[in-house]
């Protein structure tokens, strides 16, 4: 059975190229227009994922609503934000309404894909019990990553990283001692985004894992070059 | 000249203030002497009617000696002194007389003599002081009368025969009088005197009783320059032969005149009217003083005495020009003033000033009328005399008054005009150096433009100003935003572009449409690039005002990322240079926008820096806080756009073809964000021996 992908795009042209993109690739994709049609139709069906445009219409903040009411129908549904407004605030926002990630609308096609098929992965490995014996497992000290079920645990304890800053880490974490710049980083989170983003990420990516552990100091930075991980 | 001065100037207009006070001074000051001469007058006129009233006194001076000729009448004064009838003239020299003097006219060799009158107590005194080379004296021998050197005194007796007394003496000494009563010779024992030599001549003092003179009197002195030999002796002829000259009031033959003094009578009717600084005066008709009383104040100030330079002062700024001395002619005791005759000949009252010491004296003379008098008759006149010391004083207090106030007020206007001046200047420069620095080198208005509530027009410009550097400010922020608003807009419609790209990568195209394809994603992609760099200045403002700082060590920082800088770039060299003082020193910056920032500098910096060329980083302490540098080798600044350097959107480099790299010149912006985020400053000039260029950070503590 085909996965149910909905939309929530007021600029038509955008949906439906995703549309387009989405349903070649197998999925069965929805489209709406704006807050309210979708919601109505939420309550009724869930849909597998959801890519959700911050502003909808008249409602500037209306993706935002959208997103929290969502979350409260459905806690483990992957919500994507797709918005042009890329400003750390709305980042923060968009983040914290429980968003698994947040990608501005120029990102390309290729990478939107590679996210979504990311976020499934991780939905099918909550859902399902461990079945594979050879799961992509990364061991570095406290910290495993399962990047079949794209997650994240630190001292035993799952670190609630998005798509995005799971990649960053997995990359930085691959190879612990190497300094990765910024480009490295930002090709092996499948985004094209500017070193300061990139930063920004990595900021965000401390804070959780400081949620955790107050001493987590595993991401050092190399002045002028970029980071490394560090294994105690 | 600046505002401060020029009302200065301005101010200099009040001094027209006591200019003004001291015309009206002047005025006020010839309108009280014109009111003390109308005052005088009256006085003088009150006396005068007095006295015509009077039929005595009319007569009295009626009488022939005060019409008579005044030239050889003598005039006797009154004398207060007790005399010492002794030859000497000690008593004399002490007296208010001037005495009348008498020679032959021109030749200097011959005698000649003074004389003093005096009357007191019913007797007439006279002292004569001649001057004579040879003196004679009286030698029975030759003339039983007078041989030598001799006085005579000339009276007309009650039977209008005249007689003449003869003084002479044989030796110094005591003297007494002879006349000639038809051949005999008689002695007149009631005239004395005394006669003494000095070296000189001689003098003679002589007494005798009014009632023996009369009327008339005349006195001559014969000097005799030669004896006769003793054989012409009793020769009669010799008598008139032998040279005598006669020296006095009379010659030979001329009748005694009438002589004059003060006549008691009136002086007893002027001391009714005359009262203290009131001088009255009675003058003959042929202008002998006939009665004077009353006194003048002293010409000597008294409590109104001021000091010389204030005198000067007052005379200089009330105009007070110079003034004739008032003569005193009892001295003489004739009063031949110009009042005196002009009153006399247009018989109308007169008025003139005098100078007496320090004050000044009024006089006013008023003819009297006689009824009788014809109009040819020439009229005795009243002379009333007053200073004006009571005016002066007021006016020198008035004066010294205005002095003061208007001082006063033009201190008082200066400094409060030079106070406003200042005060307004203040306001001006705040204002002036407040919109010089409402914009800054690089084109940021600042917030802090003065708000000012005053109520006038330097208030109002204020405001205007303040106003229009906050519509400014709104539309530089609008400019400054606009980058990435715009990019926020644009993004929609590439969103759109390049996921149509991308599902056109999966529709079956001609290989000719598979080239547009990909040039139609190429140019997305240089697109989407600009947008992210155009928006990218806000999202660093964004993250940097989220940015927390830390302490650290900046020059470790700085040693760190220079060697990972020279290990990347490979055409040319990092130096860091880290001054030895503010090595160990931390700092509370946040590290990630210091690299940041760094990152844009040193790709700035390389991107300029000709191959080989040298990137040098330095920290240096500055006056307050640090200073971080960072030069390169390479072209200068272009001088045209020095101010915009830090703008975003401003790229000074010139367009080139291998540059590949797209370049918005948003690191230099980003790095100002970042510099102003710690409270710095940054600036960017050529090196001083212009081989390159050097950016400058000045970092607080």
């Amino acid at each position: 059975m085909a996965r149910t992908i909905a939309i929530v795009e007021d600029e038509i042209a955008i949906a439906e190229n995703y549309r387009d993109a989405l349903t070649r690739q197998g999925y069965q994709v929805e489209l709406y227009q704006a807050r309210l049609p979708a919601l109505e139709a939420f309550r009724q069906k869930l849909p597998d994922l959801a890519i959700i445009d911050v502003g909808l219409g008249d409602e500037i903040e209306g993706g935002f609503d959208l997103c929290r009411d969502l979350r409260g129908m459905a806690p483990e549904l992957p919500i994507i934000f797709l918005t042009a407004r890329d400003n750390e605030f709305d980042v923060v926002s968009g983040l914290r309404l429980g968003a698994d990630d947040y990608l501005t609308k120029d990102i390309s096609q290729p990478h939107m894909l590679a996210r979504i098929v990311a976020l499934f992965r991780r939905v099918d490995a909550l859902r399902q019990p461990v079945t594979k014996s050879e799961e992509d497992l990364l061991e570095r000290g406290p910290l495993s990553l399962n990047m079949d079920r794209m997650s994240a645990h630190w001292n035993d304890q799952r670190v609630d990283l998005t798509v995005t800053e799971l990649w960053v880490v997995h990359s930085l974490a691959k190879n612990p001692g190497h300094v990765k710049n910024r480009q490295q980083l930002m090709d092996a989170a499948n985004v094209v985004l500017d070193d300061h983003t990139i930063t920004s990420h990595i900021k965000r990516i401390r804070k959780k894992f400081q949620q955790i552990d107050d001493g987590f100091s595993a991401i050092e930075t190399a002045y002028g070059m970029g980071y490394r991980w560090l294994t105690a | 000249m600046n505002l401060r001065r020029q009302l200065i100037i301005v101010s200099l207009l009040t001094l027209s203030l006591p200019w003004a006070g001291c015309q009206y001074i002047q005025e006020m000051e010839q309108a009280m002497r014109q009111g003390q001469v109308i005052a005088l007058a009256a006085t003088a006129t009150a006396v005068a009617n007095r006295i015509g009233s009077e039929p005595a006194l009319r007569d009295q001076l009626n009488a022939p000696k005060w019409q008579a000729p005044a030239g050889s009448q003598l005039y006797v004064h009154p004398l207060d002194a007790p005399m010492y009838l002794d030859g000497y003239n000690d008593e004399w020299r002490h007296l208010a007389i001037k005495p009348t003097y008498f020679d032959s006219g021109g030749d200097s060799a011959s005698a000649q003599w003074q004389l003093s009158l005096g009357q007191k107590d019913e007797r007439i005194m006279m002292f004569a002081q001649v001057i004579d080379a040879r003196i004679f004296y009286h030698n029975p021998n030759l003339d039983s009368l007078a041989s030598g050197d001799h006085f005579r005194l000339r009276t007309r007796l009650s039977d209008n025969r005249e007689r003449d007394y003869i003084i002479r003496s044989g030796a110094p000494g005591e003297v007494t009088a002879y006349y000639q009563d038809g051949r005999r010779i008689r002695h007149e024992p009631r005239i004395t005197g005394f006669w003494q030599e000095n070296s000189n001549g001689f003098q003679l003092e002589l007494a005798w009783p009014k009632s023996l003179t009369g009327q008339s009197l005349g006195i001559a002195f014969i000097n005799v320059d030669q004896m006769p030999t003793r054989k012409e002796s009793h020769d009669e002829r010799w008598r008139s032969a032998v040279e005598k000259q006669w020296l006095g009031n009379i010659s030979q033959q001329s009748a005694s005149p009438f002589w004059v003094g003060p006549d008691d009578e009136l002086v007893s009717t002027l001391k009714v009217f005359a009262s203290k600084g009131l001088r009255l005066r009675l003058v003959s008709a042929n202008q002998w003083l006939l009665a004077s009383a009353g006194q003048l104040q002293s010409p000597r100030g008294d409590e109104y005495e001021t000091h010389g330079f204030m005198r000067w002062l007052y005379g200089l700024m009330l105009g007070r020009d110079y003034l004739p001395e008032l003569s005193s002619p009892e001295l003489l005791g004739r009063f031949s003033e110009v009042e005196v005759l002009s009153a006399q000949i247009n018989d109308a009252r007169s008025s003139g000033w005098y100078q007496w010491g320090v004050r000044r004296v009024g006089r006013a003379v008023v003819p009297i009328d006689l009824n009788d008098s014809s109009p040819e008759k020439v009229s005795s006149v009243i002379v009333a005399e007053q200073s004006s010391d009571a005016m002066m004083a007021l006016t020198n207090n008035a004066f010294s008054r205005l002095l003061f106030y208007t001082l006063f007020a033009t201190v008082l206007t200066g400094v409060g005009l030079l106070a406003y001046a200042s005060w307004l200047s203040i306001r001006i420069r705040r204002l002036s150096t407040a919109v010089a620095t409402a914009v800054d080198e690089s084109g940021r208005i600042s917030n802090q433009f003065p708000q000012s509530t005053a109520n006038d027009e330097i208030g109002e410009l204020t405001r205007h100003y303040g106003e229009l550097l906050r519509r400014l400010q709104e539309y530089t922020e609008y400019l400054r935003t606009l980058s990435s608003k715009l990019s926020h807009e644009l993004r929609t419609p590439l969103a759109i572009v390049r996921s149509s790209l991308d599902n056109l990568e999966h529709e079956k195209l001609p290989d000719s449409a598979q080239v547009f394809a990909q040039r139609a994603n190429d140019g997305s992609e240089r697109l989407s690039a600009i947008l992210n760099a155009m928006s990218s200045a806000s999202r660093v403002e964004a993250s940097i005002e989220s940015s927390e700082k830390e302490t650290l060590n900046l020059g470790e920082l700085l040693r760190q990322v220079g060697a990972a800088y020279d290990d990347m770039l490979s055409h040319c060299q990092v130096e860091v240079f880290i001054d030895e003082r503010i090595s160990n020193q931390d700092n509370c910056l946040s590290p990630d926008l210091i690299v940041q920032m760094l990152d844009k500098l040193i790709e700035n910096a390389a991107d300029f820096c000709p191959s080989q060329g040298l990137i040098l980083i330095r920290l240096t302490p500055a006056q307050s806080g640090l200073c971080l540098t960072v030069s390169n080798d390479g072209p200068l600044l272009p001088v045209h756009m020095k101010h915009q350097l830090f703008d975003s959107l401003v790229s000074i480099r010139e367009d080139s073809a291998e540059s590949e790299k797209m370049h918005l010149g948003l690191g230099l912006h980003i790095v100002r964000l970042i510099v102003e985020f710690h409270g710095g400053g940054i600036q960017a000039f050529d090196r001083e021996d212009l081989t390159g260029v050097v950016f400058e950070i000045l970092l607080p503590d």
